[in-house]
């Protein structure tokens, strides 16, 4: 019996802008099915290591692997393809398209993927019913409230049911009984999809939600500690 | 807020009468609410009955406050039980820290240790409780995350101070001597 | 005061530290190009119009003429105005949130404005400086240019001191003006506009006055083939309401035409870069309506008023004074019938002389030549006038034919069998022949034309007994040059000769009068759609960068950068490419009305327009393709870092 192969891994990764180092040999690893937060103060780079993750930025050196495939040996082109359909990335802001209706950014994806409308349309509805924003699917993303928009970037992250989803400061912009809501949902979801949730935060509440807790202090990874939830 | 433990912990670092102990509970741990001269006497004596510390001076006079104290080798182990061993996360648990994390400082243990300790075990009980929020009643709910919000108050401070560690370090070292 | 102006100025990019201050340095750049473009335009517009009001003040007499003159200058300045406003707009909402954020500190309202007055008016003054430089430094190369034969020199190419103080004082004007106003007129970030772009639909009323105005020139088209009955008196004004209608809805109808478009992408949900530009543009139809306007009206202008040249173009001076570009002019000379020969030879040995011919001319009574109380006959063979002529293709030899159509001839009613002709001898008259009355006609429309007289009927030669002994004493000899070259100075060479009477012969003055009319509607068509596009690019590259959060998110998130583009480029390209042809459309509807109240209607410059409307359509397409490489959403290090 083979070992598990993880979902998300990064070996010995070191980043660079310019002058100032923002990853200094950064490794970890995701295991398919978990949640992982990975904490930190600003500047400790969790950011860039998710960028790097999601083949978003090519670091200078080591290997970055998410859904089964080597993102630093991919062009940038087969990088976009591949975060388009195997990754779902959550953001703090600017995640909809404030001109289209919230069902219309859900479908995106699945439209950009090849989908027809006439498919995507009850894939995306059902989810957004889950979500309990079915009612203000017709409205358009700039006219509904901060957590009804997140719970729609939920939905669109996770509509075209990815491996991995990658999640940075999801709930920053969000009061905390809105935050606990879009994270039990994007949690809860990703789970019932059987999806590798990595959510980079550096709120405490928000990670505790999470199944196992990575922190990171400037570009390294801190020691993990002996005893996991 | 285990007095008795600071106390044992703050002979530690030199020996001293109950009064000098007293002062320096008063200026690192209390400085609003000093310690009553009898219960720093009375946990003296329990030490010297546990053999935790032992008198190794006795001036001329009466009275409890002419006794020197020494700490005793396992008066020392129990302080270092009591630094390496987290607190049990609770609302209340944040003085004690705050202790563990001072007397760590002062007797050159490592307070990184002791804060990334109590880190972890503070975040395994917030996910407890996280847990705990899908099934709660709404009376529940409001006791849940009354302690979540407190825990998370601990752990800013956590982070906080494990960012101070250095200035702090030689704050304390200074004033011990 | 001191530290508000120094803001100012730092705020526009000017002396703060390296780096900080390059956005508010490229702002300035495009406010100061705009200032320069504006105002050696207009200062290079009023010189030249000047100019031409020198040279030919014949020409320029009538009122007519120079409202046109005026009306196409003044055409200038709107797409001026507008690219002025744009480049004070730049970063609207950006600069605005900074000008609130110094209220909230306290500073009154009156010296926030200062410090935006000086963020952008010290670019646009010094863009005007500078603009005045540009046009001093390119007259002598105006003048050196010589469009249409025109005979511009540093001299005559001299604008008033009041068109000198009004290009200096305009842009800088404008802009400064636009910057410092509320933000309530200004932009609103995308948020809001989205959250209204479902309540405020374009109103229908807005389609009114277009729909009016149309009817209205249709009203005045269908019934003008029937010129009998066109009742002029009645039609002008409502030609002139329909034109001005026309002209104010188009820019009015532009907001509902570009929802209509959205409306359309919007429902094509299949395509997914078809369905965000549809709703960007449902969200913002008049977003870019300032800078469309200005283009459209020009647009319109240009193309009403190149149909309007038209009519200078059918007169009949034209007609003959043109003929040197294509068959060539055509020129006569009188003399008696004995000398007819020898001139003949003569002309025809001359250099320059395509075909001579010899004609003259019979009466049908006692006539002064010139009135109209009795019928004019030229007398020629077929051939011969087919060289006056040219495009006469049905011509007989042996019956007497109508020229043109004698509806509006002195016909004796009714009409005789046959019909005597006279020729005219020193006070008199002599009977030449008696012929049978015409009864085709050789031309239905268009103009005659011959050099002189009006001739009703054409009687063949062989029809008359002509030569030395013929009661015929006077005749004319045409002469015909050469395309390309003045018939007018061949005839003054060959009056020398002394055997010719006298002459008569076309110069070039008017053609190339209206040659230059229509070369500079051109050219300032060519201003306008420039200047236009140059507006709307800028906007749209400032709306482009404004969005550029948005789009790091969708890169992020894996969208193509192909997806972000296409929506992009057809974003911009759909309202402008359909705004435009909607403006040409219309004016060119504005332009027929007035011809076909001029009876002109079958000279409409079809290919002229069309080729105008392609070249927009072009143009657009290009702007697109600019504001899409210009805002070009890529991934940069950078830029994620600061989000």
């Amino acid at each position: 019996m083979s070992e598990p192969t993880p979902a998300v891994e990064a070996r010995d990764i070191h980043l660079s802008y310019g002058q100032t180092p923002a990853l200094r040999g950064v490794s970890l690893a995701c295991w398919p099915g978990e949640s992982v937060a990975l904490m930190g103060p600003s500047g400790s780079g969790k950011s860039s290591l998710l960028h790097c993750l999601a083949g978003v930025l090519k670091p200078d050196s080591g290997s970055a692997t998410a859904a089964g495939a080597r993102l630093d040996a991919m062009s940038e082109r087969e990088r976009s393809q591949h975060r388009l359909s195997q990754i779902g990335m959550v953001f703090q802001f600017g995640n909809l398209i404030p001109e289209l209706t919230l069902l219309e950014n859900v479908m995106l994806p699945l439209q950009l993927l090849g989908e027809r409308a006439t498919a995507a349309r009850p894939r995306a509805l059902t989810l957004l019913d889950r979500l309990q924003i079915a009612d203000v699917s017709g409205r358009r993303a700039g006219a509904v409230s901060g957590g009804q928009a997140q719970r729609a970037a939920v939905a669109r992250a996770l509509v075209h049911t990815p491996p991995v989803v990658f999640a940075d400061e999801p709930t920053g912009a969000l009061d905390t009984v809105s935050a606990d809501t879009v994270l039990d949902s994007l949690l809860g979801l990703a789970r019932e999809i059987g999806s590798t949730v990595l959510l980079v935060t550096h709120e405490n509440r928000i990670a505790a939600h999470c199944d196992r807790l990575l922190s990171m202090r400037d570009g390294a990874m801190a020691p993990q500690p002996a005893v996991t939830g | 807020m285990s007095t008795s433990q600071a106390l044992l912990a703050l002979l530690e670092s030199a020996p001293a009468h109950g009064y000098t102990l007293k002062h320096r509970y008063d200026q690192h741990f209390s400085r609003v609410t000093p310690l009553a001269f009898g219960q720093v006497y009375a946990a003296l004596s329990r030490f010297e009955q546990q053999g935790l510390a032992k008198v190794v001076e006795v001036e001329s006079g009466s009275g409890p406050d002419r006794r020197r104290y020494h700490i005793t080798p396992d008066g020392v182990s129990r302080v270092d039980a009591w630094v390496s061993q987290p607190e049990r996360p609770t609302s209340y648990s944040g003085s004690t820290l705050f202790a563990k994390v001072s007397v760590a400082l002062m007797s050159g243990r490592s307070a990184e240790r002791v804060l990334e300790q109590q880190r972890d075990a503070h975040m395994v009980r917030m996910r407890e409780l996280t847990q705990r929020r899908h099934s709660a009643s709404p009376a529940d709910l409001l006791a849940t995350t009354f302690e979540l919000n407190h825990l998370d108050a601990d752990l800013r401070w956590i982070d906080e101070a494990g960012r101070r560690l250095e200035e702090l370090r030689d704050d304390m070292v200074g004033a011990a001597r | 005061m001191r530290p508000l102006v120094v803001l100012g100025l730092r705020l526009a990019g000017l002396g703060a530290p390296a780096g900080s201050g390059r956005f508010g340095g490229a702002r300035s750049a495009m406010v100061g190009l705009s200032a320069v473009v504006g105002t050696s335009l207009m200062l290079g517009v009023s010189a030249i119009s000047r100019s031409e009001l020198a040279l030919n003040p014949e020409e320029f007499d009538t009122p007519g003429t120079k409202v046109l003159l005026a009306s196409v200058v003044a055409v200038i300045v709107i797409p001026v105005l507008v690219l002025a406003t744009t480049a004070g707009r730049l970063s609207a909402s950006l600069r605005d949130r900074r000008l609130s954020n110094l209220r909230l500190l306290g500073l009154p309202p009156r010296s926030t404005r200062l410090v935006a007055a000086v963020e952008t008016g010290t670019a646009a003054v010094v863009g005007s400086v500078l603009g005045l430089f540009v046009f001093l430094a390119a007259r002598p190369g105006l003048a050196a240019w010589h469009p249409a034969g025109r005979e511009w020199t540093a001299a005559t190419l001299r604008p008033s001191l009041t068109d000198y103080v009004l290009a200096m004082l305009l842009v800088p004007l404008a802009v400064v003006a636009v910057s410092s106003l509320p933000q309530r007129m200004g932009a609103q970030d995308t948020m809001s506009t989205a959250r209204q772009a479902d309540q405020h639909r374009p109103r229908l009323w807005r389609l009114a006055p277009l729909l009016t105005g149309a009817a209205l020139a249709m009203y005045v088209i269908v019934p003008a083939s029937d010129t009998a009955a066109f009742d002029y008196s009645r039609m002008a004004p409502i030609m002139f309401a329909g034109m001005l209608l026309l002209g104010i809805g188009v820019v009015l109808a532009v907001p509902i035409f570009v929802r209509l478009v959205a409306d359309l992408l919007v429902r094509r949900s299949d395509r997914p870069t078809l369905l965000i530009a549809g709703r960007r543009l449902q969200a913002q139809p008049a977003a870019m309506t300032r800078v469309v306007a200005g283009l459209l009206i020009g647009l319109f202008i240009v193309t009403g008023a190149r149909a309007l040249v038209v009519a200078f173009e059918q007169t009949q001076q034209y007609q003959s004074e043109a003929r040197i570009e294509t068959t060539g002019q055509v020129g006569s000379l009188q003399t008696s019938t004995d000398n007819a020969a020898a001139v003949e030879k003569e002309a025809a040995g001359a250099d320059g002389v395509r075909a001579t011919a010899t004609l003259t001319r019979l009466w049908t009574g006692s006539c002064n030549r010139r009135a109209s109380n009795c019928l004019q006959a030229l007398v020629a063979t077929c051939d011969e006038l087919r060289l006056v002529v040219p495009s006469l293709d049905k011509c007989r030899d042996d019956r007497a034919q109508w020229l043109t159509s004698p509806a509006t001839a002195p016909v004796p009613d009714p009409l005789p069998t046959r019909l005597d002709w006279y020729a005219a001898r020193d006070q008199g008259e002599v009977f030449v022949a008696s012929v049978l009355s015409p009864r085709a006609v050789l031309m239905d429309t268009g103009s005659y034309e011959l050099v002189a007289g009006v001739d009703h009927v054409f009687l063949p030669e062989s029809l008359l007994a002509l030569g030395p002994d013929g009661p015929i004493t006077a005749v004319e000899v045409v002469v015909v040059a050469e395309p390309g070259l003045e018939v007018q100075d061949i005839v003054m060479r060959l009056m020398d000769s002394g055997l010719v009477v006298s002459a008569m012969s076309p110069g070039t003055s008017y053609y190339d009068f209206v040659s230059g009319l229509r070369t500079l509607v051109w050219a300032i068509a060519a201003i306008i759609l420039s200047v236009g596009l140059l507006s709307f690019t800028i906007a749209a590259v400032d709306r482009g960068v404004a969005r550029r959060q948005e789009m790091m998110s969708l890169l992020l998130a894996g969208v193509s950068a192909r997806v972000l583009r296409r929506t992009q480029w057809i974003e911009a390209s759909l309202p402008l490419a359909g705004g435009t042809v909607l403006a040409i459309g219309f004016g060119f509807l504005a332009g027929t009305s007035y011809l076909a109240y001029g009876a002109l209607l079958d000279q409409m410059p079809w290919r002229q327009t069309l080729t105008l409307a392609g070249i927009s359509v072009a143009s657009a397409c290009v702007v697109a393709t600019v504001t899409v490489i210009a805002s070009s959403p890529r991934i940069r290090p950078e830029l994620i870092r600061s989000e």
